[in-house]
């Protein structure tokens, strides 16, 4: 499927997604990005996945965006039988960054969530397990945010 | 063994020709020890690869007693051989302290010496030695295979120096 019948399959079902940038039509062999809602996150992840004509059954990736007046979490999906890729960009609050988790549908999506999670602070939920993955257990603040300024402890 | 290096070096001391003994007891334990330093099989980033073929085949540091163990049990030596976050401090920390008394530490490449190029990171240490004491720091990124002899040679140097008379 190409990015074109793709986006309108997408936005046929869900219309409050969006294209994130109108170049699907020129970009044939790049990514389709679109932005969604924080909230219907979990139902278009749900249709991507179970929907056989969209059959997303592998997501590559999903991290965070630091934007300054808001975060930004970002899923990467792949399809490995129709090879076909979506990327979807949906933006949080803040103050307060959540999400519903999509760690139900693909077992991969939970650490790169406790991941997101860790480096940005997104809460995820529902997640299983929600703890830091990379940095220490009792580690304080979220490093990759812009404002992170950490604190000299004993070993700096 | 650890009664007789503690308590006889100060009555052998005071007998005549003590000295000449204590001197002569004194190269024969650091002759050994130098010529034995069994280095943990430990590593902690890149220069941890570098490592493995350093003590491989063809550099062979077998030659000067060198030669991993498995266990720090039966360690003298311990290579910090990487980047060392703060994370894997405390890890650190209690396999030197799992060590057998005499250890050493040898620290190697940028990283271990003073975080190197991670330096401003928040998640790692700048330099192993505000966690376990260091003998001898190798410069290099990764250091070179005869850099890493060369502190191998230093540390026996080091050792040839001890007296049981000494701590």
């Amino acid at each position: 499927m190409d990015n074109l019948e793709l986006l309108s399959k997408i936005t046929g079902k869900f219309p409050e997604v969006k294209e994130f940038l109108p170049a699907a039509g020129v970009l044939k062999d790049e990514m389709l990005a679109v932005s969604a809602p924080a909230g219907v996150i979990l139902p278009l992840c749900t249709e991507l996945k179970n929907n056989k004509d969209f059959d997303f059954d592998y997501v590559m990736c999903i991290s965070g965006v630091d934007l300054k007046d808001k975060l930004q979490a970002v899923y990467h999906l792949y399809s490995l039988k129709r090879k076909h890729k979506l990327e979807i960009k949906t933006e949080l609050d803040a103050v307060k960054p959540e999400v519903d988790s999509v760690s139900s549908l693909w077992q991969g999506a939970d650490w790169h969530e406790r991941e997101a999670y860790d480096m940005f602070g997104i809460v995820f939920k529902g997640h299983p397990n929600l703890t830091r993955i990379l940095t220490a257990e009792d580690f304080e603040g979220y490093p990759l945010r812009k404002d992170y300024e950490g604190k000299p402890d004993n070993y700096d | 063994m650890g009664i007789i290096l503690d308590k006889a070096p100060y009555l052998i001391e005071k007998l005549p020709g003590g000295g000449l003994v204590i001197t002569s007891m004194d190269w024969v334990i650091n002759w050994s020890r130098k010529s034995s330093l069994w280095p943990l099989s430990f590593g902690l980033a890149c220069c941890a690869i570098e490592w493995m073929a350093d003590v491989g085949a063809r550099n062979d540091f077998d030659r000067f007693g060198v030669f991993p163990r498995p266990t720090p049990r039966q360690a003298d030596l311990i290579f910090i051989s990487g980047t060392l976050t703060k994370k894997m401090a405390p890890r650190l920390k209690r396999l030197y302290d799992q060590m057998a008394e005499p250890k050493y530490v040898i620290a190697m490449g940028s990283c271990a010496n003073t975080g190197g190029p991670f330096y401003d990171s928040y998640s790692v240490v700048k330099g192993v030695d505000k966690v376990i004491p260091v003998d001898v720091y190798i410069a290099g990124c990764p250091p070179r295979p005869e850099n890493v002899l060369l502190s191998i040679l230093k540390l026996q140097e080091k050792i040839m120096k001890e007296s049981i008379l000494k701590k």
